[in-house]
């Protein structure tokens, strides 16, 4: 039997906002999903169904309330952590869209990020030579120049450099649940294969993900174990990988009425 | 020798009139540093205690088709020391003054500094005026542009906590065609400080295709920090370019949030955001002693 990663528990959540009505608004109506070690799923919906409010929950972010439920994270509940602890403990966001930090060097912010969790893990921190060697080989892997390293983080990258970016990330911290918030969009066909090939080579026995996305495309490059299908805040249905091509060809609408 | 003169300090009275300032003078063509000038009066506390109002007046020539550089670090002791002084610059055509200023000094210095510079044919005078120090500093820069292309260019960092006040002054004056101007002013407040910037830029009837942009961007640490601002145009000829704009904000929750989902400890995505915001405008110091050592002392005071 291989480890539980993360158990999503009747998840309800809702998004704190001053600029709506009674300041509050329930997204997530009853998640529950478990993912085990070495697991891929999908998570396919329509727009606005939840998927990258999951995302965020998961990973943390202000401004949502937990009202009902939990999620179990490698033993741990989430809740009791911070972002940037869920991040040093092994969960990953890639972004749907990563945040543009003008004047933050890129080289630095990696390596910063990567001795954060050296640091807990009781590890060496790589000093400029170390980590610029490491680096090389993922810019390598994923076809991306050094001149990345230069340039403030995300700042002018194209959508698609964006989302490279975002896996070169993911494979330098070597998360132990990724979750992929439609790493797809923008990508062009060779970017697709790269960004797949990135993620299949992270596949293991330890690490379990979690991919949103919108097109059954990259899930050819990328088999997932499971399938589900997310719509108004919950999963509503959950198949293999059959039922993402199922979607394809007959859409929303049939499936769910089925 | 150099054509760039700054008297040598030789009364007693020049001698305190800088808490430190090295003046260092490059010919354009083979980077030859000349004996330094030194106005030492952050070591000489016994002079200080004793008198702690230190003026002074300078005039500088910068000759004709010259490169210059004039690089001033106000540091030290004591704390209630006062500075005020006047510069007066003449940049012949052709000419460049590079003038580096950090104001990095106690907190109780009271620092007042006006500087004018009269711009020939071509010529160019950039600033940059780094501020941590002081209680309450005052900087006045007034430009006169009065030969045809000649270029400002002005750059302010002020890095402030606590009771601290700042305050920058420029007075553009657009007397001649085709000139250029870029102000860029950035202001990091923490604690009850508050920064004041204005900014004119009086274009006059002659000076057709003045060319001028003016922004000032506020980041704002705490709830008691303030900021006010007062961007002028006064425009008397009918074909030019002039912009301005303001922005204050907070460090963004999307920047925080990013960095915190990449395992950064709160404090020091704190820090590295705020140093962004100062380093942007500093990457723009081109000459690179004085771009290493603001570097290293934003660095350095954000991380204190
Ligand atoms: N700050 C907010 N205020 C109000 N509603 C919000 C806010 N943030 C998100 N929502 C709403 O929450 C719902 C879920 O949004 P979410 O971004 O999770 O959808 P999604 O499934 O990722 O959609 P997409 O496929 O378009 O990316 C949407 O209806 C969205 O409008
Ligand atoms: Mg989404």
């Amino acid at each position: 039997m291989s480890k539980t990663v993360l158990t999503i528990q009747n998840l309800h959540a809702q998004i704190e906002d001053e600029s709506l009505e009674d300041g509050k608004k329930e997204i997530l109506k009853g998640m529950n999903l478990t993912l085990k070690a070495g697991e891929v799923h999908a998570i396919m919906g329509p727009n606005g169904a939840g998927k990258s409010t999951l995302g965020n929950v998961l990973a943390g972010k202000d401004g949502y309330a937990i009202t009902q439920g939990g999620v179990v994270f490698n033993n741990e509940n989430l809740d009791d952590l911070g972002a940037d602890e869920r991040a040093r403990n092994g969960l990953f966001l890639a972004f749907q869209y990563p945040v543009e930090l003008p004047g933050v060097n890129a080289a630095q912010f990696l390596r910063t990020a990567l001795n954060a969790k050296r640091i807990e893990a009781g590890e060496k921190e790589l000093n400029g030579a170390e980590f610029l060697r490491l680096i090389r080989t993922h810019l390598a892997a994923l076809k991306m120049d050094e001149s990345f390293l230069k340039r403030s983080v995300n700042e002018g990258f194209s959508g698609g450099e964006k989302k490279r970016f975002e896996i070169l990330q993911m494979a330098l911290l070597e998360p132990q649940l990724a979750i992929l918030d439609e790493t797809d969009s923008g990508l062009d066909i060779d970017a697709l294969k790269i960004v797949s090939a990135g993620v299949n080579d992270l596949r293991a026995d330890n690490r379990a993900f979690l991919i949103i996305t919108h097109y059954q495309r990259l899930l050819d490059y990328i088999k997932p174990d499971f399938v589900h299908i997310m719509a108004d805040g919950q999963i509503v249905k959950s198949g293999d990988a059959s039922l993402a091509k199922e979607l394809e060809a007959n859409g929303y609408d049939k499936i769910m009425a089925a | 020798m150099p054509q760039f003169i700054i008297p040598k300090p030789t009364t007693r009275a020049q001698k305190e009139a800088f808490c430190f300032m090295a003046t260092r003078h490059f010919a354009r063509e083979n980077l030859r540093a000349e004996e330094p000038l030194f106005h030492m009066f952050g070591d000489h506390t016994t002079i200080l205690q004793n008198s702690t109002l230190h003026s002074g007046d300078w005039q500088g020539t910068v000759a004709a088709g010259r490169t210059e550089i004039l690089f001033e670090i106000i540091t030290g002791n004591p704390d209630d020391a006062v500075l005020t002084d006047a510069q007066t610059f003449d940049i012949h055509t052709g000419a460049t003054l590079t003038h580096v200023r950090m104001h990095i000094g106690g907190h109780q210095h009271v620092i007042h500094r006006k500087v004018t510079a009269k711009l020939a044919e071509n010529a160019v005078y950039n600033q940059f005026t780094l501020t941590t120090g002081a209680a309450a500093s005052r900087v006045e820069t007034h430009a006169y542009l009065e030969g045809e292309h000649a270029h400002v260019n002005l750059q302010g960092l002020n890095l402030i906590e606590g009771s601290q006040k700042a305050d920058s002054w420029a007075d553009i004056q657009f007397i001649a065609p085709n000139c250029t101007a870029n102000v860029e002013q950035r202001q990091i407040l923490d604690g009850s400080a508050h920064a004041s910037f204005q900014g004119k830029f009086h274009v006059h009837q002659a000076a057709q295709k003045t060319d001028a942009y003016m922004m000032c961007k506020n980041l704002l640490l705490s709830e008691g920090a303030r900021t006010s601002q007062k961007p002028e145009l006064e425009i008397y000829a009918d074909d030019v370019k002039c912009s301005h704009g303001t922005t204050t904000g907070q460090l963004d929750d999307e920047a925080l949030f990013y960095l915190a989902a990449r395992g950064i400890p709160a404090h020091k995505a704190r820090a590295m955001l705020i140093q962004a915001f100062a380093q942007e405008i500093a990457s723009k110091l081109e000459y690179a002693p004085a771009h290493t050592a603001v570097h290293d002392h934003i660095e350095t005071y954000l991380t204190k």
